[in-house]
C-alpha cells in the first residue's frame, strides 16, 4: 500500500497546471461554503445574543400563564421567598426582578402604547445591556418618577430630556392608573422597533402604580453559562414549580427566533450538499481524465504483475490526496480572512431595515465559524474527492494489460 | 484545411464526442449548474412575489396617500378630508381594484381586567373587504359590520392579552383631536391572526364613523390606501394622482416606501442567492477549465499538424471555443428541460414548511410554497452560464493557438 501511496502522490504533481486547476475549484469551494454558513452562524449567533441581552435573559420566572397575556394578575406574591430559595443555586450568575405591564404613554402632543418595566435600577444592569444603549441624560438611579424612554419614541412624543410625560395602564385593583414621570434619560438599542416600545421606570414607582405592593411581575436570571441554561430551569422547577410558578428557559420565551435559527441551519445543510456536487463533477473529470491518460502505462504496471486491487488503491489515493491539499490550502486560506472578518466585520448597513425582523441585530454581521461547520465542511470536500475517486479507480481496475497496450 | 466555418463546426462536433465519458460528465456538470439556478432562482422569485402581495393584501396596499409628513410623524392632527378630485379619479379610474379611507390613532384598550396600548383604525368594513384579505384571517366571530358603530375587531394576540372572547365589551381610551380625553364601549366582533407578530399584538379595527365621532374629528381621515388590479401599472397611478394633488399639502407613498423591511429582506436574500450562484458557477467553471484544458493539452501533437497543414491560430482558437459552446448548450438544454420539469412540478405540488411556520410568518409567507416558471430566469441563466463557460474555455484556446508547430510536434 505504501508503493501505492507514494505514485499518487507524485503522480499529482506530474501535471501541476492540472492539480493546480482542480485544487483552486476545491479553495474556491471551500472558502465559499464556510464563509457562507459562517455568515448566517454569525447572524443566528447575534440575534440570539441580543435578544437574551436585551431583556430576554437566560431563564425568567413567572406565575404560569403569565407569558400567555402579560396579565397584572398574573404576578410572584412573594419575591423575596423565591429569591431566597434560588439565590444560592449552583449556577446562576445573577438575577433581577421585575414588573412588566402593557401601557399607553402620552405627552401633549401624541400618544403610543408601550411596554413598562419596572426594573430594580443596580440589578437590571447586570443582566440587562439597556443602561449601556443611553445616548443623552442618566439611567435610572432608583429617585421617585424617573423614566427611561428610547430615542425614536422620544421624537414620535416629541419631547426631550427632563419633560414630563404620562404613563397610563392597569392596576391590580382593575382600575385605570395613571402617573406623571420626568425623562431621565433616553436610549437606542439596537432596534427602532424595540426603543419605541419598551419604556422603563424604577421598580418601586411600578409597584406603586400599580398597586402591587411588593409583587412583581418576573424574575430574570443569567446562568453561569449558556450550557447551563436547561440544568437551571430545571433545579429552580423543582424548588418552586408546586406554587403556580415556572421557570422558562429564552427558547420557550422567543421560539421565533429559535425557530429562525433552525430555517437558517437548515439551510447551511443544504449549502454543504450542492457545493459538494458541483465540486465533484470537476474532481471526477480531471482524476478520471489523469487516469486515462496513463492507460498505457498502468498496462505496464499491470503486466509486471501489479494487482488491480494496488491499482485501485493508487486511484484511490490520488482522491485523497486531492482533497487533503484542497482542504489544507482552503484552510490556510479561511483562517487568513477569517481572522481579518473578525476584526473588521461584515457592512449590512444597506439591509439595515431587514435586520430588525431579525431580532434587530447589529449592522455589523461578525462570521462565526462553528464546529459543525469545520467539520461538516472538510468531510464534505473531502467525502467529494474521494467518492470522486472511486468510479476512475474501478474502471481502471478492470483493465487488462491486453486492452491498455491497444489504446493510444 | 482553408478554415470552412462548416468544417471547424464538424470537427469540433465530432471532437467532443472523441472522448464520450469526459464530454458527458462535463456536460453533467453544466446541467447541474443550469438545473440549480433555474430551480433555486423560480422559487425565490415566486417567494417574493407571494411576501410582497401577502404582505400589502393583508393592510398596506399598493400606495396610501396622506396629509404631507404623516408617514414621519403620526398624529391625528396630519389627517385630510379627501379632495373631491381624488374620489372622483379613485371611483372611475380602472386601474385601481380598491381603495379604502382609515383613520388611525395610538389608543389604550382595556377589557376591565387586562388593558394594552393599541393602534386603533377607523373602517369603512364594506369597502375594507373588497381591498384586503384580512376576512381570510379571521379566526373567531365576524368582521365588522357596515354602520356598526359598536362592534371592534381585534388582532387575536391582543384578544388573548386582554382575556376577551367574542361580544365581550371593550373600553378604548384615546386623546381625541381637541386634547380631551374620549373613552368610548364596544362589543368585540371577530379576531384575526394575519401572520404578523406586530400587527396581531397592536392593531384594533372599528367603522371609520366610530372613530371618527370617538376622535371628534368629522370626515377627515388619516390616509386613503389604494389596491391595484394590477401592480405593474403602479408607476403610472402614482404619477396621475400626483398630478392633480397639491403636493405642499399630500404625500403619495408606494408601498416600497412605506416598507423598507420588506424591500431590504427581499433585497438580501437576492445578494445571498447571487452569491451563492455564484459559488456554484465559479466550482463548476474551474471544473469546466481543467476538462478543456487537458482536452486541448493531450492534442498539442493534433494542433501541431493542423498549424503546419496551415491552419491559422485564429481558426484554433474558434475550434476549441465552439467545442466548449457545445458542450455548454448541451448542459443547457438538458438543463431547462430538467429545470423546467422540477419548477413545473413545485406550480402543482407545494413546498412544505410548515416546520418553520411562525418564522415565515413573519416575513408574510404561506407555509405551502408553490413556485412560478419565470422565462427571464431562464434566458439569464442561459447566458450566464454560456459565457462563463467560453470564458473558461478562453485560456486553453489561446494557449493551443500560441503553438509553435515544430514545438508541438515534439510534444509526446
Amino acid at each position: 500500500m505504501k508503493l501505492a501511496m507514494k505514485l499518487a502522490w507524485r503522480n499529482i504533481w506530474r501535471n501541476k497546471r492540472r492539480s493546480g486547476v482542480i485544487l483552486t475549484a476545491i479553495v474556491v469551494g471551500l472558502l465559499g461554503m464556510v464563509f457562507m454558513i459562517a455568515i448566517m452562524d454569525g447572524m443566528s449567533s447575534d440575534m440570539v445574543k441580543v435578544s437574551i441581552e436585551n431583556g430576554v435573559s437566560h431563564v425568567q420566572i413567572h406565575r404560569e400563564g403569565f407569558l400567555e397575556n402579560m396579565s397584572v394578575a398574573l404576578n410572584i406574591r412573594n419575591p423575596g421567598y423565591v429569591i431566597s430559595k434560588i439565590e444560592d443555586m449552583p449556577g446562576l450568575k445573577t438575577y433581577a426582578e421585575r414588573v412588566k405591564v402593557r401601557g399607553l404613554i402620552s405627552s401633549p402632543e401624541n400618544s403610543s402604547g408601550v411596554l413598562i418595566w419596572g426594573i430594580n435600577y443596580e440589578r437590571e444592569p447586570k443582566l440587562n445591556s439597556i443602561a449601556s444603549y443611553k445616548v443623552e441624560g442618566e439611567f435610572l438611579s432608583g429617585k421617585k418618577g424617573e423614566i427611561f424612554i428610547g430615542k425614536a419614541l422620544a421624537k414620535k412624543l416629541k419631547v426631550e430630556l427632563d419633560d414630563k410625560i404620562v404613563v397610563r395602564g392597569q392596576g391590580l385593583a382593575t382600575e385605570i392608573v395613571s402617573a406623571a414621570f420626568r425623562i431621565k434619560g433616553i436610549y437606542v438599542s439596537t432596534s427602532p422597533e424595540y426603543d419605541k416600545y419598551n419604556i422603563f421606570i424604577n421598580l418601586k414607582d411600578s409597584q406603586n402604580l400599580f398597586a402591587m405592593n411588593d409583587r412583581v411581575s418576573e424574575i430574570a436570571l443569567m446562568a453561569d453559562d449558556l450550557d447551563d441554561v436547561d440544568s437551571l430551569a430545571m433545579s429552580i422547577n423543582n424548588e418552586i414549580g408546586v406554587q403556580g410558578l415556572k421557570a422558562e428557559t429564552w427558547k420557550e420565551i422567543i421560539p421565533l427566533i429559535v425557530q429562525m435559527v433552525e430555517m437558517f441551519t437548515a439551510f447551511n445543510y443544504i449549502v454543504f450538499v450542492i457545493v459538494v456536487i458541483a465540486m465533484a463533477f470537476g474532481i471526477v473529470n480531471t482524476i478520471l481524465m489523469s487516469v486515462l491518460e496513463r492507460t498505457r502505462e498502468i498496462g505496464i504496471l499491470m503486466a509486471i504483475g501489479t494487482k488491480p486491487i494496488m491499482v485501485f488503491g493508487m486511484v484511490m489515493w490520488e482522491g485523497f490526496f486531492l482533497g487533503l491539499l484542497g482542504l489544507v490550502f482552503g484552510w490556510i486560506i479561511t483562517i487568513f480572512f477569517y481572522a481579518i472578518l473578525l476584526k473588521t466585520g461584515i457592512d449590512f448597513s444597506i439591509w439595515a431595515d431587514s435586520l430588525k425582523y431579525m431580532g434587530g441585530i447589529g449592522t455589523t454581521i461578525y462570521p462565526v465559524i462553528k464546529g459543525y461547520n469545520v467539520f461538516w465542511s472538510s468531510f464534505s470536500v473531502f467525502i467529494a474527492a474521494v467518492l470522486s475517486a472511486l468510479y476512475p479507480a474501478i474502471k481502471i481496475m478492470r483493465l487488462t494489460p491486453v486492452k491498455a497496450f491497444r489504446s493510444v | 484545411m482553408s478554415g470552412g466555418k462548416n468544417l471547424i463546426v464538424t470537427l469540433a462536433w465530432r471532437n467532443i464526442w472523441r472522448n464520450k465519458r469526459r464530454t458527458i460528465i462535463t456536460v453533467s456538470a453544466v446541467v447541474f449548474a443550469v438545473t440549480l439556478s433555474i430551480f433555486t432562482w423560480c422559487f425565490a422569485v415566486g417567494e417574493h412575489e407571494m411576501m410582497i402581495s401577502n404582505t400589502l393584501k393583508i393592510h398596506t396596499g399598493n400606495l396610501q396617500i396622506h396629509d404631507l409628513g404623516y408617514w414621519e410623524d403620526k398624529t391625528i392632527y396630519k389627517s385630510f378630508i379627501p379632495p373631491e378630485e381624488l374620489t372622483v379619479f379613485l371611483e372611475k379610474d380602472k386601474r385601481i381594484g380598491a381603495y379604502v379611507k382609515r383613520l388611525n390613532v395610538d389608543a389604550l384598550i382595556s377589557s376591565g381586567s387586562d388593558t394594552g396600548g393599541v393602534l386603533l383604525i377607523g373602517v369603512e368594513p364594506e369597502r375594507e373587504l373588497e381591498f384586503s384579505s384580512i376576512k381570510k384571517k379571521k379566526v373567531s366571530g365576524e368582521y365588522l359590520k357596515p354602520g356598526d358603530s359598536k362592534g371592534i375587531f381585534l388582532g387575536e394576540t391582543l384578544a388573548k392579552n386582554l382575556n376577551v372572547k367574542v361580544s365581550d365589551s371593550i373600553i378604548v381610551i384615546c386623546q381625541d383631536y381637541y386634547g380631551a380625553i374620549s373613552a368610548a364601549k364596544y362589543i368585540l366582533t371577530g379576531t384575526f391572526k394575519s401572520g404578523s407578530p406586530d400587527m396581531d399584538r397592536s392593531m384594533a379595527f372599528i367603522t371609520l364613523d366610530a372613530a371618527q365621532y370617538l376622535l371628534s374629528m368629522d370626515d377627515k381621515v388619516s390616509e386613503v390606501a389604494i389596491f391595484l388590479s394590477e401592480s405593474r401599472s403602479l408607476k403610472k397611478v402614482t404619477r396621475d394622482i400626483n398630478g392633480f394633488l397639491d403636493p405642499e399639502k399630500f404625500e403619495v407613498m408606494t408601498w416600497d416606501e412605506m416598507l423598507p423591511g420588506l424591500v431590504q429582506a427581499i433585497e438580501m436574500d437576492n445578494a445571498f442567492g447571487v452569491i451563492f450562484f455564484g459559488l456554484i458557477i465559479l466550482v463548476v467553471i474551474f471544473g469546466i477549465l481543467n476538462t478543456i484544458l487537458m482536452a486541448v493539452m493531450e492534442r498539442y501533437r493534433e494542433f501541431g499538424v493542423m498549424m503546419a497543414l496551415g491552419t491559422k491560430p485564429r481558426d484554433i482558437v474558434k475550434l476549441v471555443l465552439i467545442e466548449s459552446a457545445f458542450i455548454a448548450i448541451l448542459g443547457i438544454i438538458i438543463g431547462n428541460i430538467l429545470g423546467f420539469g422540477i419548477t413545473y412540478y413545485f406550480t402543482i405540488v407545494p413546498i412544505d414548511l410548515a416546520e418553520y411556520a411562525e418564522t415565515l410568518a413573519t416575513f408574510g409567507m404561506d407555509t405551502e410554497i408553490y413556485t412560478k416558471i419565470y422565462v427571464w430566469v431562464f434566458v439569464i441563466t442561459d447566458i450566464v452560464i454560456l459565457f462563463s463557460t467560453l470564458l473558461s474555455a478562453l485560456y486553453p484556446a489561446i494557449k493551443a493557438s500560441r503553438l509553435k508547430p515544430v514545438r508541438a510536434l515534439r510534444y509526446v
